[in-house]
C-alpha cells in the first residue's frame, strides 16, 4: 500500500525512470530531467533538435510534463519559446501544448520500454511538419489531420464505423446506450447488411466505446445526436405543417 | 552538387583560422597598391572612384543574327578597348581596379587627399574616354555599333584590400564611394557625379556640371579642343594620335583570324582565356551582393572596427565563392566590392538543368549567409544576401595581360541578372522570366511576380526551407511513413529508410475547437 503513495518515479526503486533517463540521453540528449521535489512532478527541459538533410541544425524549445499516474497516463509535450503560433489551425493549445493526435487516437503505450523515445519521436514528426508549414507559406496542414473540436472526435466515429454521417445517426443510439439502440450479438446488424451484429459493425462499436470513454460519447456524440433529432422533428413539423 | 551545412561550416572555420591579423590604415603616401595591398594589408584610401560603361558591348554579345567575323570583331573590339583604356586611366594618373564586363572601375587617389586634383581627374577621365569613343574607338571599328559611354564618379574614403597571389589579383574595394559611383550611372549614357565630387572640383570644371533632377551632377560635353585646354590647365596630357596609333597597332597584332571563340563541354578555365581564346555559352549568370555592407564599414570608425568588418568581409567573398564553385560547380567570374559574379554553363545548352542548379546555387548562397557565416560572425547579423540571375548566350574571356588581368562576361542576360540584384533586397534571391519559367515546380513555387524588382522573388529561402518544401509534397501529403535517424547533433527526417533510421508514420494531429 506504500508504494501507492509514492510518486511514480520513485516507484519500483524508480525503475521507469532509470528507463527513460537512458533513452532520452541516447536519442535525445538535448533534453534534460528535472524532478520537482516538493511538488512530486517530473519534467524534461530543453530542445529537440531536428536536422535537415542539408545539415541545418533547427533546435526547439521543448517542455514534457509527465501525469501523476505515469506511464498509464500519457506525457505531454509543450513548445516553450514560441517558435510557432500557439493556435489551433497549428494544432496547439493556447499554453503551447501540441495536440499530437486525437486522444481516442493516442498512439502512447504504457508497457512499452521505449515508449517515451517513441512518443518525442512523435513530437519530432510533429515539429518537423510545423516547419513545413512555414516553409512551404501556404495555410495547409501538410499531412492528415483531424477538424477541431467535437468534429474530430466525429470523424473518428465514423471512420472507425466505417461510413459517413446516417451510419453515425444509425449507431448513436447504440453507442449512447439508448433503449432504441439496444441490439443483441445475434441480430441483424442496425447499418442494413443483412448481416448479424456480431459478424458486421459489433467490434467496431466497442472499439469507439472503448477508445472513446463513455464520458465523450455522451458529451460529444450525445450532443450532436440531440441536435441532428431536433432538426429531423422540426423539419418533420414543417412539412406536416404544410401539407396541413 | 548541393549546399551542405558541416561543409560549409567547416570552410568558414578554415577561413577564419587562416586569415592573419588584418591590418587597416590610412594611406599617406603614393605607393603601388598592387604591391603594397593584400588580404590582412588593407589601407583606408581617400580618393576619386569612376566607373565607365559602354552598354553596346552587351548588347552585341547577345545579337543572335550576328555572323562569326561579327563575333570576333566584337572580342577584339572589346579587348583593344580596355587596352587602350588602361593605357589612358594610367596615363591620367588613375589606377585601373579592374573591368566588371563591358564597365571600368578607376581610381584617382594620387595626390593623397588632395580632393580638387583628384575630383578633377576623375571628370577629365569621364570626358577623355567619352572623346577617346567617339574620336577613335568608334572609327576603328566601323562595322560595329556606334559606341557609347555612361560614367559616375563619387569621392570620399573607401579601404582597398586584395584578393589572390602573384599573377591573378584582384584590387578591392569597399566603402561607400567605390559603391556609389556605380550606382549614379544612369542608362541614358550620361557622366555622372556626387555632391562630393561637384564641391571638390575646381571653378572651370564645375562651369561644365549642372545637377540634374533626380539628384547626381552631370558633365556637359565638351568639343575636342575644349578638353585639350582643360586637360592642359591640370597638367595633364593625353595625346589623341598616339591613342589612335596604339589602336591601330593592336588591330594588326590581333588580326580576326587569330582570334577563336568556342562552346564548352566541360567547366570553363577562365584563366586559360585571352583575346585568341574565347568562351561562347549559353550560361547562367549570378550576382549576390552582400546588403549593408557598405553602410556597416562606413559605420566602422576605429581600427578595430574596421578589422572586424574587413574579416567578416573576406570570410563572405570566400565563402561565397566556394558555395558557387565548390558546392555547385560554377565559375566565379569576379568579386567587385562586396559583390561576387558567377557563371553556370554546364551541363552544355542544357537550360533547365542550368536554371535548376543556379537557382540551386543562390539557395546554398543564402543558407551560408544566414545560417554558417552569421553563426562563426555575430556581428554580420544585419548583413544579407540580394542575388539576381539571368540566363542566355555569353561571351565569356579575360582581359589584360600578366597581373592586370579581368574575368568577363558579356551578354544582355549578365546585365540583366546584375540589374535584378540592383533592384533585389537583402535575404531575396530574383529570377528573370527566362529562368523562373523553366524551373521544377518544387522550386518555382517559391518565387512570386515583384513588380518592384521586375522579376521573380525569393525571400529568406534557404536549403533546409527548399527540402523541406519537397518533403511536405513527398510524403507527408501522401501520407508516408518518415524514417527518423539520431545523429550528434539531433534528429533527421528522411523518406529514405536506411540501417540506423526508424520509421514513424506521421500522426494526425487534433486540435482543440477553433
Amino acid at each position: 500500500m506504500h508504494q501507492m503513495h509514492k510518486p511514480w518515479y520513485l516507484q519500483n526503486g524508480g525503475a521507469r525512470l532509470a528507463q527513460d533517463r537512458a533513452c532520452i540521453a541516447e536519442a535525445f540528449p538535448g533534453l534534460t530531467y528535472r524532478i520537482a521535489e516538493a511538488a512530486g512532478r517530473v519534467f524534461l527541459d530543453g530542445s529537440i533538435t531536428l536536422v535537415a538533410e542539408c545539415g541545418v541544425p533547427t533546435p526547439i524549445a521543448v517542455r514534457v510534463e509527465f501525469p501523476a499516474d505515469y506511464p498509464q497516463g500519457e506525457p505531454r509535450i509543450f513548445e516553450v519559446a514560441g517558435r510557432f503560433p500557439h493556435v489551433s489551425d497549428r494544432h496547439f493549445f493556447e499554453d503551447g501544448q501540441c495536440c499530437l493526435w486525437l486522444p481516442p487516437e493516442s498512439r502512447w503505450n504504457p508497457d512499452d520500454p521505449d515508449g517515451l523515445c517513441l512518443f518525442l519521436e512523435e513530437a519530432a514528426v510533429f515539429f518537423d511538419q510545423q516547419l513545413v508549414y512555414e516553409a512551404e507559406g501556404r495555410s495547409e496542414w501538410p499531412g492528415a489531420q483531424h477538424s477541431h473540436g467535437d468534429e474530430g472526435y466525429l470523424e473518428f466515429v465514423q471512420e472507425t464505423l466505417g461510413g459517413g454521417r446516417d451510419l453515425l445517426a444509425v449507431f448513436a443510439p447504440v453507442l449512447l446506450g439508448h433503449k432504441t439502440g439496444h441490439v443483441q450479438s445475434n441480430d441483424p446488424c442496425p447499418c442494413g447488411s443483412r448481416r448479424k451484429y456480431k459478424r458486421c459493425h459489433k467490434q467496431c462499436v466497442e472499439n469507439v466505446k472503448r477508445r472513446m470513454g463513455s464520458g465523450n460519447l455522451q458529451a460529444i456524440v450525445g450532443r450532436w445526436y440531440t441536435r441532428t433529432t431536433e432538426t429531423k422533428k422540426d423539419e418533420v413539423g414543417l412539412t406536416s405543417k404544410h401539407y396541413q | 552538387m548541393s549546399w551542405n551545412y558541416q561543409r560549409s561550416e567547416e570552410r568558414i572555420r578554415k577561413h577564419l583560422e587562416d586569415m592573419g591579423e588584418i591590418q587597416v590604415e590610412k594611406l599617406r603616401r603614393e605607393a603601388d597598391l598592387e604591391q603594397l595591398l593584400s588580404e590582412t594589408t588593407c589601407r583606408d584610401i581617400y580618393g576619386a572612384h569612376v566607373y565607365i560603361q559602354v552598354s553596346n558591348f552587351a548588347r552585341l554579345a547577345s545579337d543572335g543574327s550576328y555572323t562569326e567575323d561579327d563575333y570576333k570583331r566584337l572580342i577584339q573590339g572589346v579587348h583593344i578597348y580596355e587596352r587602350a583604356v588602361t593605357r589612358i586611366v594610367e596615363g591620367l594618373g588613375g589606377v585601373l581596379v579592374h573591368f566588371q564586363g563591358p564597365k571600368l572601375h578607376a581610381l584617382f587617389y594620387r595626390p593623397i587627399d588632395d580632393g580638387e586634383a583628384l575630383a578633377a581627374r576623375a571628370v577629365l577621365l569621364q570626358l577623355v574616354l567619352k572623346d577617346f569613343v567617339k574620336s577613335i574607338f568608334n572609327p576603328a571599328f566601323p562595322a560595329c555599333d556606334d559606341f557609347t559611354i555612361a560614367g559616375g564618379t563619387d569621392l570620399g574614403n573607401a579601404i582597398g584590400t586584395m584578393d589572390g597571389i602573384n599573377g591573378d589579383r584582384e584590387l578591392l574595394f569597399v566603402g561607400v564611394p567605390a559603391n556609389h559611383a556605380a550606382k549614379i550611372i544612369s542608362t541614358a549614357n550620361r557622366l555622372r557625379l556626387t555632391q562630393q565630387v561637384y564641391k571638390a572640383l575646381p571653378e572651370d570644371l564645375r562651369a561644365i556640371c549642372f545637377q540634374t533632377v533626380d539628384g547626381p551632377y552631370q558633365v556637359l560635353p565638351v568639343s575636342s579642343d575644349d578638353l585639350d585646354t582643360l586637360l592642359k590647365a591640370h597638367r595633364l596630357t593625353w595625346n589623341r594620335d598616339e591613342c589612335a596609333r596604339h589602336v591601330e597597332e593592336d588591330k594588326e597584332r590581333f588580326p580576326l583570324e587569330d582570334i577563336a571563340y568556342s562552346s564548352a563541354e566541360v567547366l570553363i578555365e577562365v584563366d586559360d582565356l585571352s583575346i585568341f581564346n574565347n568562351k561562347r555559352v549559353l550560361g547562367a549568370s549570378i550576382f549576390a551582393d552582400v546588403s549593408g555592407f557598405t553602410r556597416y564599414i562606413d559605420a566602422a570608425t576605429s581600427d578595430e572596427e574596421k578589422q572586424e568588418a574587413l574579416r567578416v568581409f573576406h570570410a563572405i567573398r570566400k565563402e561565397t565563392a566556394r558555395v558557387i564553385t565548390g558546392d555547385f560547380n560554377g565559375v566565379r567570374i569576379q568579386y567587385q566590392g562586396d559583390r561576387i559574379q558567377g557563371l553556370f554553363h554546364l551541363p552544355e545548352d542544357d537550360e533547365e538543368a542550368i536554371a535548376q542548379k543556379v537557382v540551386e546555387a543562390a539557395v546554398g548562397l543564402q543558407s551560408s549567409m544566414e545560417h554558417t557565416l552569421k553563426a562563426r560572425l555575430p556581428e554580420a547579423k544585419d548583413l544579407r544576401l540580394a542575388i539576381g540571375m539571368d540566363m542566355g548566350t555569353t561571351l565569356v574571356s579575360k582581359l589584360g595581360a600578366r597581373g592586370q588581368r579581368d574575368r568577363i562576361c558579356l551578354g544582355e542576360e549578365v546585365e540583366c541578372a546584375a540589374q535584378l540584384e540592383e533592384r533585389s533586397e537583402g535575404g531575396q534571391i530574383a529570377l528573370s522570366k527566362a529562368v523562373y519559367e523553366i524551373l521544377p515546380d518544387e522550386l518555382r513555387g517559391h518565387f512570386t511576380y515583384s513588380a518592384k524588382v521586375q522579376g521573380f522573388v525569393a525571400t529568406d529561402l534557404t536549403a533546409e526551407k527548399v527540402e523541406r518544401t519537397a518533403r511536405g509534397s513527398k510524403f507527408y501529403r501522401a501520407g508516408a511513413a518518415v524514417f527518423l535517424t539520431a545523429g550528434a547533433i539531433g534528429l533527421t527526417i528522411s523518406g529514405l529508410k536506411s540501417a540506423r533510421a526508424r520509421s514513424v508514420a506521421p500522426g494526425r494531429p487534433y486540435a482543440p475547437d477553433a
